[in-house]
């Protein structure tokens, strides 16, 4: 691919179908919260969600990596059987604890005294990480089948099976919420639906039936974060995605002890929904840097159409966060009382620097990845976790009335923090590797489903 | 990224105009906002909510709120200072959905209500069928009554979207301080652990329509 001349045109065409299924794959939680928001008790439901969601997004993204290990293994001539055994034994471990949180006292341990959370709102929380026992096992399988259909060079089955998913929790989430007084439990529960019914869709996917094979996204997961004979290599980028997944939790439980627990975290996830589905287009960077960066120039060019897309995402952030907008936009998508609209309101002008971090984060993990610095990577995210947690303990008591704008506040120095980090470490130790102009051979590493 | 530096602070500069409109319009602590019945205040539980969204109003006697906002409302004149008074009501909740997890009830000994050293106890229900007992000092508060507790005296919503009764009282006996609905007993606390001089009124939580009747104050 990269011995054709790097254009605008082929940059968009590598990278539309990337943003298609990204926006797809984060449409889940704006969905979900659009309709938990119409529950009896919206407040403590989307609070009740937010916590056990990000406490399982914590259980389940080690499993994340399975695609790549299981598309890894293949290629080297391993047995699938082996392989799924393995990765299925891992979800079901997985499983099982989060089934100890949700009905041991090991819960009452993790939600209490680690989450600070209490009342109604553990009791939702809880209810909901009933609901989300199977998601390690059932993201287990799935990525080793996703694995298995990337090494066939079979990505459309994977795009599918997403929109499978989003459509199925959608259904489910608007009937249970129809036919019940809703709560945490109906978003938990669309959710493990919508994933079973993906799951069973890549896993029934046959092999040789159809050529499909443009890149798609994957959650949370950086190419290349697999490698039998690095572990060094890898590891850092699996901590980088454990960190990623964990973020929401380490905020959500500082905001569990603001004065107004349910109202902040119930804020914050609405906004973090909506602000991460808007910014999903430019969550797939690190596919662009690690394939069409060859060199210097191409780096250039490559940056500034990034920048200038993530450039054209924030502002569409910017135009949902001026009051008349979000007030009519909000107020239809998300039932919520006024108090809780102003709260999200307040907030989401500050997410208007998610597509921008996010996207130089991105786009930087992947260079970085390229280059073989993937301790840059392991060190950026302990580095913007560690910000994220001072930032939000700190920001308690003056903003803890204010507690989604704290959270937000919180991530977005986080993730600027990381990016004064990872632009330090691109001057210093890896633009020098990068030749000036194009090598005349080179090797790329495929960034293919992952 | 030479057009990052000055994109980031035209972006930094629409945010901030952005983040200049407050979506509430203020709070005036214990104030008679405008949409109350005269002598009444409110106290929002949160400076940014808009008291507009707190609305109370009689209807053929009766006092209405619909919230909205968390808050209290009270008559500025309403101050008991006595060792035994009992203060009831009967409150409706309107339109109640099975299951709403909202409170409403009365609260005592309201010291400070203007400021942000206020301090009160208060009686909730909700329409799960439980209880909560709570004292307020100043930004924190703290359950006396161990958590929402459930009792059977509380008439609960049997099919979706009734209108259901309860009759509460607290009363303050000397040395000990009662807390009732529908005429049973639902805890008793040491006076010493409540605040029961001061204030007397209604607290309604979120997003409630509640209807007060017969309010009073007993010597």
């Amino acid at each position: 691919m990269s011995e054709l001349p790097l254009t605008l045109n082929r940059f968009g065409r590598f990278y539309a179908p990337l943003a298609a299924t990204s926006l797809l794959l984060t449409l889940t939680n704006p969905l979900l919260a659009s309709v938990m928001s119409r529950s009896v008790n919206p407040a403590v439901a989307l609070a009740g969600f937010g916590l056990a969601f990000s406490l399982c997004g914590v259980l389940y993204s080690p499993l994340l990596v399975g695609q790549q290990v299981a598309a890894t293994r293949l290629l080297a001539g391993g047995r699938f059987a082996t392989i799924r055994h393995f990765w299925i034994r891992i979800g079901g471990l997985l499983s099982l604890l989060a089934f100890g949180f949700a009905f041991t006292p090991l819960g009452d341990w993790v939600f209490g005294g680690l989450m600070g959370v209490s009342g109604d709102i553990f009791d939702e929380t809880r209810t909901a990480t009933a609901f989300l026992v199977p998601v390690p096992f059932l993201t287990a399988v799935r990525a080793v089948h996703q694995g298995r259909l990337v090494a066939e060079r079979r990505t459309n089955p994977i795009a599918l099976a997403t929109g499978g998913r989003t459509a199925t929790l959608a259904l489910v989430a608007v009937v249970l919420m129809v036919l019940t007084p809703g709560g945490a439990w109906v978003g938990a529960g669309a959710f493990t639906i919508g994933l079973s019914v993906e799951t069973m869709m890549v896993a029934r996917a046959r092999t040789g039936v159809d050529g499909g094979n443009q890149p798609v996204a994957a959650e949370g997961v950086e190419p290349g974060a697999i490698d039998d004979k690095m572990l060094r290599f890898s590891t850092p980028l699996m901590l980088n995605v454990l960190l990623w997944w964990g973020t929401p939790l380490a905020i959500n439980s500082v905001l569990a002890r603001s004065p107004f627990p349910a109202e902040a975290i119930a804020a914050f996830v609405v906004v973090e929904s909506v602000a991460w589905f808007l910014a999903a287009p430019v969550g797939q960077y690190q596919h662009v840097s690690i394939a069409l960066v060859d060199c210097k120039r191409s780096h250039r060019q490559v940056q500034r159409w990034s920048l200038v897309l993530a450039g054209v995402v924030a502002l569409v952030v910017l135009l949902v966060s001026i009051p008349p907008v979000r007030r009519a936009v909000l107020g239809a998508v998300f039932g919520l009382d006024a108090g809780l609209l102003a709260d999200i309101g307040a907030a989401l002008p500050f997410a208007v620097m998610y597509p921008l971090l996010y996207g130089h984060r991105q786009y930087y993990q992947g260079l970085f990845i390229r280059s073989g610095r993937s301790d840059a990577v392991g060190w950026g995210a302990a580095i913007r976790v560690a910000t994220v947690l001072i930032v939000a303990i700190a920001g308690l008591g003056p903003l803890g009335d204010a507690g989604a704008t704290l959270g937000v506040l919180s991530a977005v120095v986080g993730l600027g923090v990381e990016a004064v980090f990872l632009e330090r470490v691109s001057h210093k130790q890896v633009m020098s590797t990068l030749p000036e102009s194009r090598p005349v051979h080179h090797e790329v590493l495929s960034s293919e489903g992952g | 990224m030479t057009m990052a530096p000055r994109f980031m602070l035209v972006l930094v500069g629409c945010v901030m105009a952005s983040c200049g409109q407050p979506d509430s319009s203020g709070f005036d602590q214990g104030v008679s906002p405008p949409g109350l019945p005269s002598g009444y205040a409110l106290r929002l539980d949160r400076e940014n909510r808009n008291p507009a969204d707190f609305v109370a109003k009689f209807d053929n006697g009766d006092l209405q709120v619909q919230t909205g906002p968390a808050g209290i409302l009270y008559q500025l004149d309403q101050y008991v200072d006595a060792d035994h008074f009992a203060v009831r009501a009967q409150f409706s909740e309107m339109d109640a959905a099975i299951g709403h997890r909202e409170g409403f009830g009365l609260f005592i000994g309201g010291q400070g209500l203007v400021g942000a050293s206020q301090r009160y106890t208060y009686f909730l229900i909700r329409g799960d069928g439980r209880y909560l007992v709570k004292q307020r000092d100043g930004a924190s508060t703290w359950e006396l009554s161990e958590g929402w507790q459930l009792s059977d005296a509380i008439h609960i919503p049997a099919t979706g979207r009734n209108d259901v009764a309860n009759e509460l009282a607290i009363i303050v006996d000397g040395a000990l301080v009662r807390f009732e609905c529908n005429g049973e007993s639902l805890t008793e606390l040491p006076s010493d652990d409540v605040t029961a001089r001061g204030i007397v009124g209604v607290r309604v939580n979120h997003n409630l329509h509640v209807r007060v009747t017969g309010f009073q104050v007993e010597p």
